[in-house]
């Protein structure tokens, strides 16, 4: 009997005892593996949790920024000043700074009311993009008739471009001889533990308008649901603000009233352009009436550029 | 050169150590795959972000709502760590995360390799929970394309942690 025989026994114990202990060291290594992966699932759970259930004082309780925008009726003298920008002016800033324009809609039914085109606006008071737009809307829409019993409102004071200075749909009224426009402000700018105070409920055709159009193939699927949304007549639509809101940061609205009659100014540009380009699908709608408008440089400015 | 066979039947061989195997640790399949894919989705996205950071972020292609407002989320000052931009950190941990987990680098025992990979992907996940944080207490809403990111970033954590775990060699090894 040799020695190689115990030697081999020897080495093969050896070798157990080693797979064994790498095999422990591995499932040690998988309980901790799961134990930190536990502890990350843990930590996202508690940071959700705590955040649906905490009140959002912090954000209601924020200051807002130094220059306040006004809120309430809007004065008289301020919508003149807005609705009645010369037609010069709007001829000389034409196409303006836009950088986005009413997207056409193809085969879409019209949309009418009353034997008009229709014209349907759907945003929220607390919503930046919608101060923005508003702006050129209420100047594109005042060619074509007349608001009454607009409201002066800011975009909320926690939110990205605070404090926007704007005017607010939220129980105003529009008449025209060419078209009918419905605003609706679905929420306030005031916070709430889940989101801000509702205003106004769209109608089923509303809420129709908006799940349809406001969604893929007619906007990119990751921004649909956007607001502001609107459909013009059916032909057009948007969604999204067509230009940055950062411009009328920190004014006040008559402040940017006092800038429209400059059409070098950089908010005249934003805000007259998205408007002209707003007046060029409108003219589309009425079937280019009114002639004096809709012969007009601003509202040919856009001709052709817009499908 | 090859040796030549004697044609004397072969002793049985040694079966292979246990310990430190020359050809690397056994690695699963889908390991390097699965690694690779998401930090390939999670660079894509990074860059998405970059480029919106630097030309126009209001076009970010993102739903808004009272909840989700990716550019609130982007242009808050949370979105810049050390005066670098969260947006370039994302591609930076995403290029290398990506390297980190080709299947070369996985059958790899260095040590430094397998200790940083682990190492970067507790950074990514601790820097993707610290920006949840950041999300839902100091912005106040949330980006759709960030959270993708974050996503991806816990699921690599969970994916190199396992991975680091199975693969492991006994204690001592270079692994």
């Amino acid at each position: 009997m040799s020695a190689k025989p115990s030697i081999e026994n020897k080495r093969a114990r050896q070798r157990i005892a080693a797979q064994r202990a790498a095999d422990q060291r591995r499932r040690n290594l998988i309980v901790i593996a799961g134990s930190a992966t536990a502890v990350v699932v843990v930590v996202v759970a508690v940071l959700v949790g705590v955040r649906l259930t905490r009140h959002t004082t912090t954000t209601a309780a924020k200051p807002s920024s130094t220059v306040q925008a006004m809120t309430g009726p809007a004065p008289a003298s301020l919508v003149a000043q807005v609705t009645g920008i010369s037609a010069s002016t709007l001829d000389k800033v034409a196409a303006g700074q836009v950088s986005q324009l009413p997207v056409p809609i193809k085969n879409a039914p019209a949309l009418t009311s009353g034997g008009k085109p229709e014209v349907v606006y759907i945003g929220a008071e607390y919503c930046p993009y919608c101060a923005a737009e508003r702006w050129p809307m209420i100047i594109a829409l005042s060619r074509f008739g007349t608001f009454s019993n607009l409201g002066l409102t800011h975009s909320a004071s926690g939110d990205v471009y605070p404090n926007t200075p704007t005017f607010t749909f939220h129980g105003s009224s529009y008449t025209s001889a060419y078209l009918t426009f419905n605003g609706v402000e679905t929420n306030t700018n005031q916070p709430t533990a889940n989101g801000y105070t509702t205003l106004d409920t769209p109608t089923a055709a509303e809420q129709q308008l908006l799940t349809t159009y406001d969604a893929a193939p007619y906007v990119p699927a990751s921004s649909a649901g956007s607001i502001p949304f609107a459909d013009l007549g059916g032909k057009f639509l948007i969604s999204g603000a067509s230009y940055a809101p950062q411009l009328l940061a920190g004014k006040t609205q008559q402040q940017v009233a006092a800038v429209l009659d400059d059409p070098s100014n950089s908010i005249s540009q934003a805000v007259e352009g998205t408007a002209n380009a707003l007046t060029t699908a409108l003219c589309k709608l009425t079937g280019g009436k009114p002639a004096t408008v809709c012969s007009s440089a601003a509202a040919t400015a856009y001709q052709g550029k817009l499908g | 050169m090859s040796k030549p066979t004697t044609g004397k039947p072969r002793a049985p061989q040694e079966p292979a150590p246990a310990a430190a195997p020359l050809d690397g640790p056994v690695v699963p399949r889908a390991l390097p795959l699965i690694g690779v894919a998401l930090a390939l989705i999670g660079l894509a996205v990074s860059v998405y972000l970059t480029i919106e950071h630097y030309t126009s972020p209001t076009l970010l292609a993102c739903p808004e709502n009272s909840v989700i407002n990716c550019l609130k989320v982007t242009t808050s000052p949370e979105s810049v760590v050390f005066g670098i931009p969260v947006v370039w950190l994302g591609v930076g941990y995403f290029v290398v995360m990506t390297a980190a987990n080709l299947p070369l680098a996985w059958r790899s025992t260095h040590r430094l390799l397998r200790l940083g990979r682990l190492a970067l992907a507790v950074v990514g996940v601790g820097m993707a929970l610290y920006l949840v944080y950041a999300e839902l207490f100091e912005i106040n809403a949330i980006c759709l394309y960030c959270t993708s990111v974050h996503v991806i970033s816990a699921l690599l954590f969970v994916l190199v942690a396992f991975g680091t775990a199975l693969t492991a060699g006994p204690a001592g090894a270079r692994a």
